[in-house]
């Protein structure tokens, strides 16, 4: 059976006087010390990252969705989770711009860019110019092979 | 009336300065362009060396002769009317037209065409000068097809992203359904069928509507790498079209290309071989290490084999891979296959032969390392 539970809880923390989030899922796992590593995925199709955050989800993650790049960004400060998944494509931040910015602050992130489309090899292009290379996962890929994809990555 | 006068000044001076008959005819004769005159009857009374150039037939050739003998038949008409129109005093704009040459090719040429008066001005013929145009025409050709690819490619990686997102989205649904389907029911099959023909679909697009050039780093690579890999995707059908297959990788250097190129390069190439090749048919693949005049780099040489199939047909096939002269083929993918060879610097030359029993390809693509 699929388990149905709200992903993140908002608190507000009196000491740093800022939104915490929980992951409920998170949470447990740590009381029961299952390994559940924590990922923020980030697109601007509110289904595909819906359905991608659903899917991570019961499948041994701890995921969280953002559907824009500055929400993500402050998701990812106030989270710090393991791994970013991110189109690259967006409006206003797009994907190379959070993937920087989020290398710059939490360096220690695993950051994945999942993009659909041949105009990314641009932005791309100029992010290597600049010295910033990541590793693209082109859309569609079938979600075993990229739960695959992340596992591999943690192992190295 | 002293101001008309003054006017005519000029041209009485040039009347008696007419240069002699020997200076016009030596100008005639060094012209650029092909100068002849005929009468109106389209027999021709004048064809000056650069005439000989551009069409191929001497002066004793041509002279005393029709000059429909240069008009392909289907400009027959429009050449008669000419001379009909110019005889009722007519003027004739240039115009850009095909002519004949003596070899059987066409030259492409710009015309102008002046009547040729008598003393009492009626007219008697024509004075035609025509300028070879065949090159700026390949040109304006070439440009057209580049821009038309172009514009196709961009298209197709319009479609390819605004398909690749909801392919990935309904991917994600179908396998969460699956997911959340006891494994003993009927759904449950259904949509591991859905996810594995979304699989199919999501690799066509990669492969037919996917195609970009890449802007990356390059990869050293073994060419033979990428072959293989291309290859190894269509054994099922080449196995299922009973096509034979025999491959040679001897390439001994690492090379410098994006891997994704070439993969697509590669696969429309096999793609198409197998389109075009029936059940008896072989396909030979070699890699190896190659050295033109100027350059070294590796060469992949595929050889179609195939009994029944005209030449003429793989001419057709395989014409926008060696961008050949009116090849009706409709594969975008060699079309776009060569755009991304030309980037690279590489040739690509298409060989065909034949027999009685059995027709032969020779597809030949020269990368240089550099």
């Amino acid at each position: 059976m699929l388990e149905i539970e709200p992903a993140i809880v908002q608190a507000w923390d009196k000491g740093s006087e800022k939104f915490v989030a929980f992951h409920m899922r998170k949470a447990r796992a740590r009381a029961t010390g299952e390994d559940c590593p924590s990922i923020l995925v980030v697109d601007d199709e509110e289904r595909l990252a819906d359905t991608m955050t659903e899917i991570l989800n019961i499948s041994g993650f701890c995921a969280f969705t953002a559907y824009e790049g500055k929400t993500a960004l402050e998701i990812m400060e106030a989270l710090q989770p393991e791994y970013l998944l991110t189109d690259v494509v967006m409006p206003d931040m797009n994907g190379v711009e959070l993937a920087i910015a989020v290398r710059e602050k939490l360096p220690q992130t695993k950051i994945l860019l999942f993009s659909g489309q041949a105009s990314t090899t641009d932005l791309l292009e100029e992010a290597r110019i600049a010295g910033h290379v990541f590793e693209v996962l082109e859309k569609p890929m079938h979600p075993v092979r990229l739960i695959e994809h992340l596992k591999r990555l943690r192992q190295k | 009336m002293g101001r008309k006068k003054e006017q005519n000044v000029p041209i009485a001076i040039f009347a008696r300065a007419a240069p002699p008959e020997s200076l016009l005819a030596a100008i005639v004769e060094s012209s650029e362009d092909a100068i002849s005159s005929t009468d109106l009857a389209g027999i021709v009374t004048s064809w000056n060396e650069a005439a000989h150039r551009i069409f191929g037939y001497t002066a004793e050739e041509m002279v005393g002769q029709s000059l429909l003998r240069i008009v392909p038949r289907e400009g027959r008409a429009k050449m008669e009317g000419i001379l009909w129109r110019l005889g009722a005093g007519e003027q004739i704009e240039r115009f850009e037209t095909t002519r004949l040459r003596k070899d059987g090719q066409t030259v492409e040429v710009s015309v102008t065409i002046s009547p040729v008066k008598d003393a009492s001005g009626r007219v008697v013929g024509a004075a035609k000068i025509a300028h070879d145009i065949t090159e700026r025409k390949k040109m304006e050709r070439q440009l057209i097809r580049s821009e038309k690819l172009a514009a196709t490619g961009r298209m197709a990686a319009t479609v390819a992203h605004e398909i690749n997102n909801p392919l990935e989205s309904v991917l994600n649904f179908v396998y969460l359904a699956r997911r959340t389907t006891p494994s003993h029911e009927k759904a449950h099959g259904y949509l591991l069928s859905a996810e594995s023909e979304l699989d199919r679909v999501s690799q066509i697009i990669r492969r037919v509507l996917g195609y970009y050039s890449e802007t990356g780093r390059r990869d050293e690579v073994f060419l033979h790498e990428i072959l293989a890999e291309a290859l190894a995707v269509y054994q099922a059908q080449l196995h299922a079209g009973g096509i034979s297959v025999d491959c040679r990788y001897e390439d001994r250097r690492r090379i410098a290309v994006h891997w994704n190129e070439f993969a697509q390069i590669f696969s429309t190439i096999l793609a198409d071989s197998i389109q075009i090749l029936p059940r008896g048919g072989s396909l030979n693949l070699a890699v190896e290490d190659s050295r033109t005049a100027e350059q070294e780099g590796i060469q992949v040489v595929v050889r179609l084999r195939a009994p029944g199939v005209g030449r003429e047909a793989f001419d057709r096939a395989f014409a926008p891979l060696a961008a050949i002269q009116g090849g009706i083929s409709s594969s975008i993918g060699l079309s776009l296959a060569r755009e991304l060879l030309e980037k690279r610097g590489a040739q690509v030359i298409l060989n065909t032969a034949a027999t009685s029993e059995v027709s032969d390809a020779h597809i030949c693509v020269f990368v240089p390392f550099a």
